[in-house]
Order: C-alpha cells, then sequence, then structure tokens
C-alpha cells in the first residue's frame, strides 16, 4: 500500500520534473530560434550595407545611366464613314499642355500662373485635379488639352519660365456630326479599371480610350488596329535619346456604313420641330442596310470624349426629355394598328379568312363564349359596317382583327409575327438591342405568373396589351412588309477598309423568306397599304404627299391610359404624359421600295394626325434630296 | 497578426507594445506606396489595413478553447480544399493553385500554413513532451499531406514554407537533437539530387539568375539589377520622399513584391536600419507573449507562427536584394495585394 503510494508520489515528482525541463527545453530552443532571426536580419543589413555604402557610387552611377525602355506605341484609331463617304469620325491632331511633377520643383505655384496665358478656369482645374490623382508621381498629368494656335504660340514663348512643363501633340477623337449620330456611332471615352481586366494588355497598354457605346463599341477590335512597339535608350528622367528597335503600328481599319446621313438630319430636324420625342428609323428592304436611325432628343458624343464634367452629365442624366435614352434602339412602345398588316397575312395564311370574307363592324366586339362579359370597342364607335382584310388596314377596323385574332389564337399569332422578327433582337450591329415583347402563353406564365385570357388575345391582335416593340423592329417589319417576305438582316457595315490588306465587305447572312399560303396575300395587303395614303377613306389619307409615286404606309395610335368608363377623352383633355403615342410606319416607292421608315413619337396623339404628316416631310425631302 | 491571439489569459488580451509597432510599419508602408503607386493605391491598402485590424479585433474574442477544438476540423477542412484545387483548380502559368468559389478566388495552399501549425500544436496539446518516436511519424505524415498536394500544384516556395511552418513546430516541441542534426545532413546531401531530378527548369533558371543577374540583363535577370539598382543608389540617406526615379521609372511590380526597393531608394541605410529595427522588435515581443503562456498549445503555435512571419520578411528582402532567388512572397504588414 505504502510503496504504491511512494511509487505515485514518485511518479508525480517525475511529472513535475519532466514538464520543468519540457519548458526548459522550450526556453532554450527559443533562444536558438531569436539568435537565428538576429542572424538572419543581420544578413539582410549587411547585404543593404553592402549595396548602399560600398558599392553605392558604382549604382549611383549607373541609376544615372542611359537605359534601354521598352514602350508600346498606340496604333491610330480607325475612322468611321456614312454611305456617301462623309467622315463621322475624326481623329484631330490637337496639343496638350503637360506637367511631370518629377521634373518640377514648384508645380503647383506655376498652375497658378496658367491662366496668364491659357484658359484654365475652375472646370479645367477640376480635370486636372481629377488626372492627378490617377497618375503616378513620375507620370505627365494634363494641365489642359486642346490648346489653340494662338495659346500654344503665347505660351512657348514663356514655357522656360515652367519647369517640367511641355506642349506635347495627340490625336483626339471627334464626332463632326456629335449630335446627329451619338445614338449611331457612340463615343469612345477612357479605359477603366473593369476594361483592364478584359482587354489584351499588350495591344492596349498604350492606349487610353476603348469605344464605349454604339458602332464604336461594337467593333473596337476593327477599330483599334495593332500597336507597335519601341525600345529606346532613355535618360534616367525617361526622355528618349535613340531608337534602337521600332516595330510601327498598324492603323485600324476604316468603317463605311450604310446610315444616310442626309437623310438622318432630314428626320432629326422634322423630329425637333415640333419637340417630339421619338425616333425614326430608316432601313433599305432590298439589302437591310439602315439608311438611319435617329432617336429624338439626342445629345452631343464629343462630350464623353475627354470625360464629361458633372455639370453635362447631371443636365443629361437628370433632363425630363432623356437625351441619353436611344429610343430607336431601346425605347418599348405598344405597335398598336400598326401590326395589323401582319395580322390580316397570318390570317390568309391560316385560312382563318379569305380576302373576301366579310366581318361586320358594330363598333364593338363580344368573344362568342362569354357574351355577358365587356366588350372590346372598336376605337369608331359608330362602327364600320362591313370590313375585309383590304379595307380593314385601310380603315384600321378593330372589330376585324378581333374576330380574327380569337379565331387564330395566340400560339399562331405569336410564331407568325415572330417571322417578322417581333419579340427578339433584329441583330443589328449595334449592342444591347431591346427585344420588345411578343407574348405567348408560355411568356405570360414565366413573366407574370398567371395563365393567359381570352382578353389578352383580343389586345394582343390589335398591337396592344402585352405587345411592344422598338422603332428599329418597327422599320424592320415594314421593310419585310415592303419586300413581300423577303428579309435581311438589318446592319450598318458595309465595308472595312484596313490599312494593309484593303477593302473588304462584310458578308450577310441570308435568312429564310416568311412563309405564305395564300397566293394573292402579298398583293392584297400592299394594296390595302397603299390605299391607306392614297385611298378615299384611308386612315393617312391626309398627310400631304408631295411624290409622282405612291407609296405604302400603315397608322397606329397607342394608347397610353386605360380608359374605364368606356368613353376615349380628347387629346387636349389629356396629360401630356398619357397622351396616346403616335406611329406611323411605311415603305415608298410602293412599287419598288427602296426605303422603309418607321416613325414614333411619343404623347403625340393620333398615328395619322401626328406622325403621318412628319412621315410624308421626311419622305418628300428625302426623295427630293436624292433627285439631286 | 495571430500572436495576438493566443495570449496567456482565457479571456482576450490586446498586446498594446505590438499594435503600436504594426500600426508603425502600415504607416510607412503608406508613405512609400504613395510614392510608388499614387494616391488611389495607397487609399485601398489603407482600406485593407483596416480590414485586417477589424478581423484581428474579431479573432481577439475567439476563445482559445475554440481554436484548438476546431483545429482538426480546420485542417481536414484545408486538405479537401487542396484536394479539389488539384481536381477542379484554376490553371494559372501552368500551375494550379487557384480555387474559384463564385464569390471570390482563393489559394487554399495559403491557408495550409495556418492549418499544420495549428493540427500539430493541438496534436501535441494532449500528449507527454518530448513526442515519442510514435508521435513524431504520426506528426510528420500530418506535415506531409498537405506539404505534398501543395508540391503537386506546383508551388515550390509556398511547399517548402507549409512544410518548414511544422518542422519548427516539431522543433519547438523538442524532439532531440540527434534526430534534427540528422535530418538536417540528409536535407543538405539530397539538394544536389533535387537539382536535377526535383526542379522545374523555371526554377532553376530563377537560382541561377540569383547568382548572375547579367546572366540576362533585358530578361529575368532584368527585375534583380534595377532592385539592385534601387537599393545601391540610395545611399545613407536615401533620395528623399518621392524622389525614387529608379525604382518607379524602371522596376515593375513596384507596388507589390518590389516594394522594399522603392523604400531602400528614397530612405537610404537609415530607413532600412528602422523598418529592420520595428520588425525585430515585432517578433521579440511576440517571443516575451509566447514565453509566459502556460499551455503547450499556445506555445507551440505561437512559436512557430512568429517564425513563419520572419520567414516572409526575410524570402522578401533576401529577394529584393538579391541574395535569394525571385519567389513572390510578400513582405509581411507591408502591402497585401498583388
Amino acid at each position: 500500500m505504502s510503496a504504491r503510494k511512494k511509487t505515485s508520489i514518485n511518479n508525480n515528482q517525475n511529472e513535475i520534473q519532466r514538464d520543468k525541463n519540457i519548458q526548459i527545453s522550450f526556453y532554450r530552443r527559443t533562444l536558438i530560434i531569436i539568435i537565428g532571426i538576429i542572424s538572419g536580419i543581420l544578413v539582410l543589413f549587411s547585404r543593404a550595407y553592402y549595396l548602399q555604402i560600398t558599392r553605392h557610387d558604382y549604382y549611383r552611377t549607373r541609376s544615372q545611366k542611359n537605359r534601354v525602355k521598352s514602350q508600346v506605341i498606340p496604333p491610330i484609331r480607325g475612322n468611321i464613314f456614312d454611305r456617301n463617304g462623309i467622315a463621322l469620325s475624326e481623329n484631330i491632331l490637337s496639343y496638350d499642355l503637360i506637367v511631370n511633377r518629377a521634373k518640377s520643383q514648384k508645380y503647383e505655384q506655376l498652375i497658378e500662373k496658367i491662366n496668364q496665358y491659357i484658359r484654365f478656369n475652375d472646370d479645367d482645374l477640376s480635370k486636372y485635379n481629377l488626372d492627378k490623382r490617377k497618375k503616378l508621381f513620375n507620370q505627365d498629368i494634363i494641365v489642359r488639352s486642346d490648346l489653340s494656335q494662338e495659346e500654344i504660340n503665347t505660351f512657348s514663348v514663356d514655357l522656360y519660365k515652367f519647369p517640367g512643363f511641355e506642349i506635347v501633340p495627340s490625336y483626339k477623337r471627334h464626332y463632326p456630326y456629335g449630335t446627329l449620330t451619338a445614338h449611331v456611332i457612340g463615343y469612345i471615352n477612357n479605359i477603366n479599371k473593369k476594361d483592364k481586366k478584359t482587354l489584351d494588355q499588350r495591344e492596349y497598354s498604350g492606349t487610353l480610350k476603348i469605344g464605349r457605346t454604339g458602332i464604336e463599341k461594337e467593333y473596337e477590335s476593327l477599330l483599334h488596329g495593332q500597336a507597335g512597339f519601341r525600345q529606346a535608350e532613355v535618360t534616367k528622367t525617361g526622355r528618349i535619346i535613340r531608337i534602337l528597335d521600332q516595330i510601327d503600328p498598324i492603323p485600324g481599319s476604316d468603317l463605311t456604313l450604310s446610315l444616310d446621313l442626309t437623310l438622318q438630319k432630314i428626320i432629326s430636324e422634322e423630329l425637333e420641330k415640333n419637340e417630339f420625342n421619338g425616333a425614326g428609323v430608316a432601313i433599305d428592304p432590298r439589302n437591310g442596310e439602315v439608311l438611319a436611325l435617329y432617336s429624338n432628343p439626342s445629345f452631343d458624343a464629343n462630350l464623353f470624349v475627354n470625360g464629361i464634367s458633372h455639370k453635362d452629365y447631371n443636365f443629361l442624366r437628370n433632363s425630363p426629355r432623356k437625351n441619353l435614352f436611344n429610343r430607336a434602339l431601346h425605347g418599348q412602345y405598344a405597335p398598336a394598328s400598326t401590326i395589323k398588316p401582319m395580322m390580316a397575312l397570318a390570317a390568309l395564311h391560316h385560312y382563318v379568312v379569305s380576302a373576301s370574307t366579310r366581318i361586320n363592324c358594330r363598333g364593338y366586339y363580344r368573344i362568342p363564349e362569354y357574351k355577358k362579359t365587356k366588350r372590346f370597342f372598336c376605337w369608331k364607335r359608330s362602327g364600320h359596317g362591313n370590313m375585309t382584310a383590304r379595307s380593314s388596314i385601310i380603315q384600321s377596323c378593330d372589330v376585324y382583327y378581333y374576330t380574327v385574332g380569337k379565331e387564330l389564337g395566340i400560339q399562331r399569332i405569336h410564331d407568325y409575327l415572330a417571322q417578322f422578327g417581333l419579340g427578339k433582337k433584329t441583330g443589328i450591329d449595334l449592342p444591347n438591342e431591346s427585344t420588345g415583347i411578343l407574348p405567348d402563353k408560355k411568356w405570360k406564365e414565366k413573366n407574370y405568373k398567371k395563365s393567359w385570357f381570352i382578353g389578352d388575345t383580343i389586345n394582343a391582335s390589335i398591337g396592344q396589351g402585352y405587345v411592344t416593340t422598338t422603332p428599329l423592329q418597327l422599320a424592320y417589319f415594314t421593310a419585310i412588309l415592303g419586300a413581300r417576305g423577303k428579309r435581311y438582316k438589318p446592319h450598318f457595315l458595309t465595308k472595312i477598309t484596313h490599312p494593309i490588306s484593303g477593302t473588304t465587305v462584310p458578308q450577310q447572312q441570308t435568312l429564310s423568306d416568311i412563309i405564305q399560303n395564300n397566293p394573292k396575300a402579298w398583293k392584297n395587303i400592299h394594296n390595302a397599304m397603299v390605299d391607306v395614303v392614297s385611298g378615299t377613306r384611308g386612315t393617312a389619307r391626309k398627310m400631304l404627299l408631295n411624290l409622282p409615286f405612291k407609296i405604302a404606309g400603315k397608322t397606329g395610335t397607342a394608347q397610353n391610359f386605360s380608359f374605364r368608363n368606356e368613353k376615349r377623352l380628347k387629346k387636349h383633355e389629356l396629360k401630356q404624359h398619357l397622351r396616346d403615342n403616335a406611329l406611323f410606319v411605311t415603305y415608298a416607292p410602293a412599287d419598288e421600295p427602296v426605303i422603309a421608315l418607321s416613325i414614333l413619337l411619343e404623347n403625340a396623339g393620333g398615328g395619322s394626325e401626328s406622325a403621318a404628316p412628319v412621315a410624308a416631310k421626311v419622305l418628300n425631302r428625302y426623295f427630293r434630296e436624292r433627285k439631286e | 497578426m495571430p500572436n495576438l491571439v493566443i495570449s496567456n489569459r482565457n479571456r482576450f488580451y490586446l498586446d498594446i507594445p505590438l499594435l503600436i509597432l504594426i500600426i508603425c510599419i502600415m504607416c510607412i508602408s503608406s508613405v512609400v506606396l504613395y510614392s510608388a503607386g499614387g494616391v488611389d493605391k495607397t487609399l485601398s491598402q489603407m482600406v485593407r489595413f483596416g480590414i485586417g485590424l477589424v478581423v484581428m479585433s474579431v479573432v481577439l474574442f475567439i476563445p482559445k478553447g475554440l481554436i484548438r477544438f476546431s483545429a482538426p476540423i480546420f485542417y481536414l477542412l484545408t486538405i479537401a480544399l487542396l484536394v479539389a484545387v488539384e481536381l477542379v483548380g484554376v490553371n494559372v502559368n501552368n500551375s494550379q493553385r487557384w480555387l474559384d468559389i463564385g464569390v471570390t478566388k482563393i489559394q487554399p495552399s495559403e491557408i495550409a500554413k495556418l492549418a499544420i501549425p495549428l493540427m500539430l500544436a493541438n496534436y501535441f496539446y494532449v500528449r507527454k513532451l518530448p513526442p515519442s518516436w510514435k508521435d513524431i511519424i504520426v506528426a510528420l505524415a500530418i506535415i506531409a499531406v498537405p506539404t505534398g498536394l501543395v508540391l503537386k500544384q506546383p508551388d515550390l516556395g509556398t511547399a517548402i514554407l507549409v512544410a518548414s511552418s511544422g518542422c519548427i513546430l516539431l522543433f519547438l516541441a523538442g524532439i532531440s537533437w540527434r534526430l534534427i542534426i540528422g535530418s538536417l545532413i540528409l536535407l543538405v546531401a539530397s539538394i544536389p539530387l533535387f537539382w536535377f531530378y526535383g526542379m522545374k527548369d523555371y526554377q532553376k533558371t530563377r537560382v541561377m539568375t540569383v547568382l548572375n543577374p547579367e546572366r540576362d540583363p533585358l530578361g529575368d535577370g532584368y527585375n534583380i539589377i534595377q532592385s539592385q539598382i534601387a537599393i545601391g543608389s540610395g545611399g545613407v540617406h536615401g533620395k528623399g520622399f518621392n524622389q525614387g526615379v529608379q525604382s518607379a521609372e524602371f522596376l515593375p511590380e513596384n507596388t507589390t513584391d518590389f516594394i522594399f526597393a522603392v523604400f531602400s531608394e528614397e530612405w537610404g541605410l537609415l530607413g532600412i536600419a528602422v523598418l529592420f529595427t520595428l520588425y525585430l522588435l515585432i517578433i521579440l515581443r511576440c517571443f516575451q507573449l509566447t514565453l509566459k503562456m502556460s499551455d503547450n498549445f499556445s506555445r507551440l503555435l505561437s512559436g512557430s507562427l512568429i517564425f513563419i512571419f520572419f520567414i516572409y520578411f526575410f524570402i522578401n528582402v533576401g529577394m529584393v536584394s538579391g541574395i535569394l532567388p525571385v519567389v513572390g512572397l510578400p513582405l509581411p504588414h507591408f502591402y497585401s495585394t498583388r
């Protein structure tokens, strides 16, 4: 017993002894590590001593000697031309005043004196400060860009008083028709951090700007060109003394667009005459070339090239007319009656009606199975009487389309109209085009979690309800109507001129024709659309055309407001933003169309009273210009 | 800043002298970064310092027991991540180190440096020291598995670091001197073998470049030559704040791995003396705290983490001043991004 106790005490003492040993060992080994670390730091310090004291003279001399430095030479960006060779972009040689802080002792004091020689206001000062923040200490800061010749002359004389300051040449992107083409050409602006992650570092290391919107963005890879490379002997401050090796950059390709600047200008002027917010798009139905794409009001793309000032940006962003919004490409509007020709084609194709089938319009429509539910009114409350496919287009009778729409059903409507490009991107060569909406049952279940009602079909039949289209899509389907079912993808680019390999014409992919079972359908609908403009009862008969040939068209009036009391209000009785959108689509000349045009005016009232006259003025002027 | 975590008390403990030292280094770093990288880089670096300090404060409140308890979980998780890298990792420059977890990319080998000391310290906590043969073998296995996985990526630099974080803990745990000396001899003897069979060509080139940077002055040797010119031209006093022409104009990565060259050029040998003293004081203070600790878990973990901290410092400064190959380890507390 006592022996066992003794062992246990012994054990305990052993434990304690052992713990003590471990502690001592830990102390000792920690000390060894500390000694190791201190000697390591001494090794590093003696290395620094060797470099900075013993060999200081050698390294100081080497630091002051000239060295070889590699530089990337940025290529000159390709230019953009309209179909008649008018330059829509330019690279203007301009002169910037720069300062290098590493070479200038008192640059802050000198900056204050700058305005004695050149313009240097608060705006310029804030741009300068912004640039200063971004640059490293030894990088050049742009004090002011775009010096005038006069300013260069005045400043050059006293440049010697400003050590570290320099006037250097550079290319500036300029858009001669900045406001007219802003929504097509877009603009370039400074490369940001996010761009840098995706860009080829070698190609872009000398480039400051990148295509941000429009054609400039879409064809960035063609416009940019190929960077050059230079090895040069430089002084310790980086000034080039001798070029050792140089590979010249290859400028970007020049692009020729199908855009007709004259037509673009005509549309902009006609829209702005009455200060309409809206858009006009023109396509050549023979090949899909986009002749004009204009969104009113526009903005000057040149404002964005050198970094837009806060004042300008806030003005544009807060503008009630939304200048920055590209209505032609992103505005999604109910197409209203402009879809009726396609609806008639669908009905004829599926044998829902024949060309001579008559449907009686009494001013309203009731769904046959639900006689007691609400009535769907025709815009003409007194009724149109007996309507055929042809007269229903000429007079834009709603009841006719309620009836055939009900018979077709939403799926057949969807499938047929989808061939005309509704509800999907047209594939135009501009970034971020909107799709509009061409609804069917699946679409509604997905987006509204509700099942499809028969009333939705009725509304869709006259281009209201869920259906929306962009002005580009309006012009696209009009072009298809004008070409009687032949489809060409809308596009701008017609020619690429590479500085070395020469001119190429991009191939357009071919699209299949629209299927139509009724052999007389195209002619029938075409004649109806001609009579919309020329017939005695046509909805656009008052559009005041002054042309030697006939044109085809269709009006549309899209409600922005539902009339609960079943009585439509007059235009002046409604608030501005609740007024109807006016639409007119047309192709001309009717028999051999060379242009398909869509005009959309926000809150302008009826298509026949507002949009058709604007379209008429555009066409009158366009064909007069074409003749000359 | 793990050294603050394992305190000698059970409740949280913040060591003010250590905090002041670290903040001093952060301030110096910000000043250097301003002249090397401009305002924006300095500001984003300061934001990261802020985040670091916040994380540190949070870690302070984690009880020691919880850290010990979660060590095996953490270790297994690290192994799982390393295996995942092997299977589905992102391949950058022919080595598979990154794991894309949706939000961001992570490099599990960085976690391994923490996981091994944690696991080992936890292992020895319940066992008698000095470790028995059996314990040593288990410990070596604990080190070998993640090291092998990192080596397979391949990432030699990190693998050496991962392995040494475990080895230094074994050393502190008190393995016999015979074993230490024996394995050191073995290590030295295997270097030629390793050179001819284990190393990739680019790794050999890096070592050769240290021995003679002028071999390829515009290629592999460029960074080393330029950084040595930068340091050497600094002299005793340095060129002064924002006057570093050499490092700014001719040294790539002057805001990341080579920032020490910018510092040396502008602040000279005097600046280096101050900076080294600060790092030495941090290390000494940490060891002082370690010696006060009562249990093996805290002591071993803390001791090995301080050593890793030193290794980072030593390899970075050694590489920038041209006595070690370029392996891309950062200067601790000086910058945190590539």
